[in-house]
């Protein structure tokens, strides 16, 4: 009897859409491999984080009921699961139900849409328990920063490390702390932002080497390819999808 | 002295501080029967039903302090406060008031009213006396003198001590020791904070390491505690919960080297003590905490200021930043209520939401949520900004409108780049994020592109 | 301000009560039997920095504390249990405390031990003062009264308190210490830098 194929939508995150474009395709490309059928609507756009985090909640509300519109009528089944390649806008949806608990109606929203989003090493190590890889790693260092809200709101942090190891890689042990992006808070006090950052650099370029230094999130991920990027250091930045998609520019021989 | 110095001395003091935080609280797992994370439940279950009838608890314990033989006294704001202690202070005749740490007394700056009044004013506490010589004040609530570099020590104490440039932490802190302890000795009067208020007993609680704070409530005649009213706890057998977290979240220590429970003055069969207790419970805004379910939950802090030491913000920028008595996360939470959002309401801003000081909070207060309530407020009050309100308005059109989110996303590709970087624009945001950072092209196509040109027929293909 | 206005006020401000039922902190102490307790204390002890002695004669007692203090002065805080010990010190005479005069031991005795922090608890029936002014501090603790953890500590003394006020319960840890000048850490800052616990088994 064939197995049915788990339906996935994506929530691909405006951050993708237009500045993750290789991670946004890898990430296609490995649950293709896994066996997914994946699903876009362009209907999607944001999860309304910027404004939230801002305490700009009308404009967030609004951006949240788009979305649980938008994503409760793409579930076809209750199987179905909802699958976004940055940690921190998964967290985000998991806000809704606080920052619209006065709407009754959206609330029952929440209810069936919630309980089915995934961030993507989530899905791939806790629901369809991968444990081969389809690259091999084994020649390549690997910094893991972990996505605060990834790690913290959503429990990502045992799953990406696991499909690395999986491919062989050798992850080191480094700075642990926040990268410093906090979305708008990078750019409203750039110089406290950025200070985190160098400390994070530094330790991963000054005290200890990697290849590559990688993540479950857009923005983190955004903020820390553009410091390195002003760095003379051959350390490169790249989405956890794209470094376990063998069709990924990495892998291209 | 250089200002970088000065944060390299607060990032190793507060990670040195923040590791061994985490490996004490995880002892907790065999230490004790709930575990840490069972700890941090019951602890934050406790307080909450302390603030769920505090009028009660207050009296209760007012009661039984009394009975005790200590005077309680109820000081609604700050002004209350600082003629209350300098009404008592006034009928001693005393001339020198030696003092151990507390928050509280700077929140109301009790020491400048009491100088006012011709006092002299001792802090014992080794990093507070150390400020007070620089008319400096603590940028953190367990670490006062955290960002302070040694070598100022040093040269400070060289000058008025005499005690050679090079000395050692031990030598500067013996120097410290003799200079105070004839304080101590001619002391009429020791003003203490408090950790806790034990409801059932009547006690007050004081944790520390230096032995200043028992000296304090021991040698004086008169001993005053300055405790702010969240302080309560129900019942002494509620309080090994408290000093679990307590030490072992503040120091990394499983217990403080000093932990008195003090119920009224000396006893009559007792050899020494204070004669006098007084014990002045403040209000200053916490009823307003309290009044507000949203905010209510950060009148649970046992001020630990294991979230400062673990901020990367409070890292990089020090105490003094904050501006205010309270700093760190907790700082930022508190301060906008004690000092009025108005003044304020910069501080949940300083933050990048990253959510390490709601982690390790012992009593579990959703710092990082507080934050983000206080912004709102903010917002709502129209304190942040015609511009912003624009722009954040002008961004939940758009992503909530397909066509309009299509030529959005469209018209970022005109930004000009080279490199497959963007180029450096005069515009906002864009200017503050490239002070330090670049910002990729937006150029080529958006995955919804790709998506339509081959993954979707890819997809197909592959079959299902 | 008035007490009755405070609190009527604090009430008047109150929202709605809720009730809140709280979940009462474990009563259940780590269970370690004697012998563990012993060996829980000295090593917790010994961590915080107390050089942990232990005796089994009042005689091993006298002449470990006369080492101790090699011929300085010391006072007796009021100890009670072991008061015949240092009665019968040979060669020294205790000091009366008064001020911080050149006493370089105070020696008391606790009520109390609590194994898993390393914790000695005197009371008020001590001199505080003996207990923190002299540089040394000897404290003399009877093996059958180590319990396992805070939670049996604090039920004694609860039970005491509601029995007979006592204006001080000191839980003493180790030496006195600060790392408020970076980091580092500097014994005896104000209370004794130098600390031994003799537990009398």
């Amino acid at each position: 009897m064939l197995q049915t194929k788990p339906r996935v939508h994506l929530f691909i995150t405006c951050v993708a859409d237009r500045l993750g474009v290789s991670a946004a395709e890898s990430t296609v490309n490995l649950l293709r491999l896994y066996g997914c059928d994946v699903q876009f609507s362009e209907l999607q756009s944001c999860c309304g984080q910027p404004a939230y985090n801002a305490g700009h909640h009308d404009a967030a509300k609004q951006v949240a009921r788009y979305w649980l519109a938008t994503y409760d009528k793409l579930l076809a089944s209750a199987d179905d699961y909802i699958v976004t390649p940055s940690g921190s806008c998964g967290a985000m949806i998991h806000h809704y139900k606080d920052l619209l608990v006065d709407e009754p109606s959206q609330i029952a929203i929440c209810n069936r849409v919630l309980p089915r989003v995934r961030e993507l090493t989530q899905f791939l190590v806790d629901d369809l328990a991968v444990t081969q890889s389809f690259v091999n790693l084994s020649s390549f260092t690997v910094a893991y920063h972990d996505s605060c809200h990834a790690m913290r709101n959503m429990g990502v942090y045992d799953q990406p490390r696991a499909l690395l190891k999986s491919a062989g890689a050798t992850l080191i042990d480094w700075d642990s702390s926040c990268c410093g992006f906090g979305g708008l808070f990078s750019v409203k006090l750039p110089q406290i932002s950025t200070a985190m950052l160098d400390r994070k650099l530094d330790s991963v370029t000054n005290v200890m080497s990697a290849d590559f230094l990688t993540s479950t999130d857009l923005g983190c991920l955004l903020q820390l390819d553009g410091g390195l990027q002003r760095r003379s250091t051959r350390l490169r930045t790249l989405h956890i999808a794209e470094l376990l998609d063998p069709a990924s520019v990495v892998h291209a021989k | 002295m250089a200002k970088a110095e000065k944060r390299g001395a607060v990032l190793r003091g507060t990670s040195m501080v923040d590791s061994r935080r985490k490996i004490a609280c995880a002892e907790l797992d065999t230490d004790d029967p709930a575990g840490y994370q069972g700890l941090r439940n019951i602890a934050a279950s406790i307080k909450d039903t302390v603030l769920a009838d505090l009028p009660t608890y207050l009296e209760t314990f007012a009661n039984n302090a009394e009975a005790a033989g200590a005077k309680v006294h109820f000081a609604s704001d700050a002004a209350d406060a600082r003629e209350t202690i300098q009404d008592i202070i006034r009928s001693k005749g005393a001339k020198v008031i030696v003092k151990s740490k507390s928050m509280v007394s700077e929140e109301i700056d009790l020491n400048a009213a009491l100088e006012l009044d011709g006092y002299r004013v001792i802090e014992t506490d080794l990093g507070e006396f150390i400020l007070q010589l620089e008319h400096e004040h603590p940028s953190h609530i367990v670490l006062p003198a955290v960002h302070k570099p040694k070598v100022e020590v040093e040269r400070m104490f060289n000058k008025l001590y005499k005690s050679p440039m090079g000395a050692s932490a031990d030598d500067l802190a013996q120097t410290a020791r003799r200079v105070i302890r004839q304080d101590f000795l001619d002391a009429e009067v020791g003003i203490s904070g408090g950790n806790f208020l034990v409801a059932d007993t009547g006690s007050i609680v004081i944790v520390e390491n230096e032995g200043n704070a028992r000296l304090t409530t021991s040698l004086p005649k008169c001993h005053i505690a300055i405790v702010g009213i969240e302080k309560i706890i129900p019942s002494i057998d509620d309080l090994p919960v408290f000093l679990n977290l307590l030490s072992r979240s503040a120091t990394g220590q499983r217990s403080t080297v000093f932990v008195s429970t003090i119920t009224g003055p000396k006893t009559l069969d007792e050899p020494d003590g204070p004669d006098e207790m007084h014990i002045v419970l403040v209000d200053n805004r916490r009823s307003t905490i309290l009044a507000d379910e949203k905010l209510r939950p950060i009148l649970r802090c046992i001020r630990c200021a294991a979230c400062v030491n673990t901020c990367p913000v409070y890292q990089q920028i020090g105490g003094h930043a904050y501006g205010w008595v309270y700093t760190g996360p907790i700082g930022a939470i508190l301060d906008p209520v004690l000092l009025g959002l108005e003044d304020a309401y910069h501080l949940p801003y300083a933050s990048s939401l990253c959510g390490a000081c709601t982690e390790v909070c012992p009593v579990k207060i959703p710092i990082d949520d507080i934050l983000v309530e206080h912004r709102r407020r903010a917002v709502n009050a129209s304190l942040t900004g015609p511009v912003e309100a624009m722009a954040m308005a002008s961004f939940a059109t758009v992503m909530v409108n397909h066509n309009l989110y299509e030529a959005a996303t469209r018209l970022a590709a005109v930004m000009p780049s080279s490199n497959g970087r963007m180029s450096r624009l005069p515009l906002p945001v864009i200017t503050d994020w490239q002070s330090s950072r670049d910002l990729p092209a937006m150029k080529g196509p958006r995955f919804r592109d790709i998506w339509k040109q081959r993954l979707a027929s890819a997809g197909a293909n592959n079959g299902s | 301000m008035d007490r009755k206005k405070f609190l009527s006020q604090l009430r008047a401000q109150m929202p709605v009560q809720s009730t809140q039922t709280h979940s009462h902190a474990p009563r259940t102490q780590r269970a370690l039997s004697v012998d563990e307790c012993l060996d829980m204390f000295v090593s917790r002890a010994t961590a915080a920095l107390t050089h942990v002695h232990i005796c089994e004669s009042d005689d091993e007692v006298g002449s470990l504390i006369e080492n101790i203090i090699d011929g300085a002065s010391y006072v007796n805080t009021g100890c009670h249990q072991f008061a015949h010990i240092l009665t019968n010190l040979n060669g020294h005479s205790e000091q009366v405390l008064t001020e911080d005069k050149n006493v370089t031991f105070g020696i008391s005795e606790a009520r109390i031990g609590v194994a898993l922090t390393g914790t000695c608890v005197l009371d008020a029936s001590q001199h505080r003062g003996g207990t923190l002014l002299p540089p040394r501090h000897i404290i003399l603790l009877n093996a059958a009264d180590i319990v396992p953890d805070l939670y049996s500590a604090y039920g004694i003394v609860g039970q005491s308190l509601r029995a007979k006020r006592t204006s001080v319960f000191a839980f003493h840890t180790g030496p006195s210490r600060s790392a408020d000048i970076e980091q580092t850490m500097a014994l005896g800052v104000h209370g004794p830098g130098d600390v031994h616990v003799i537990v009398v088994a």
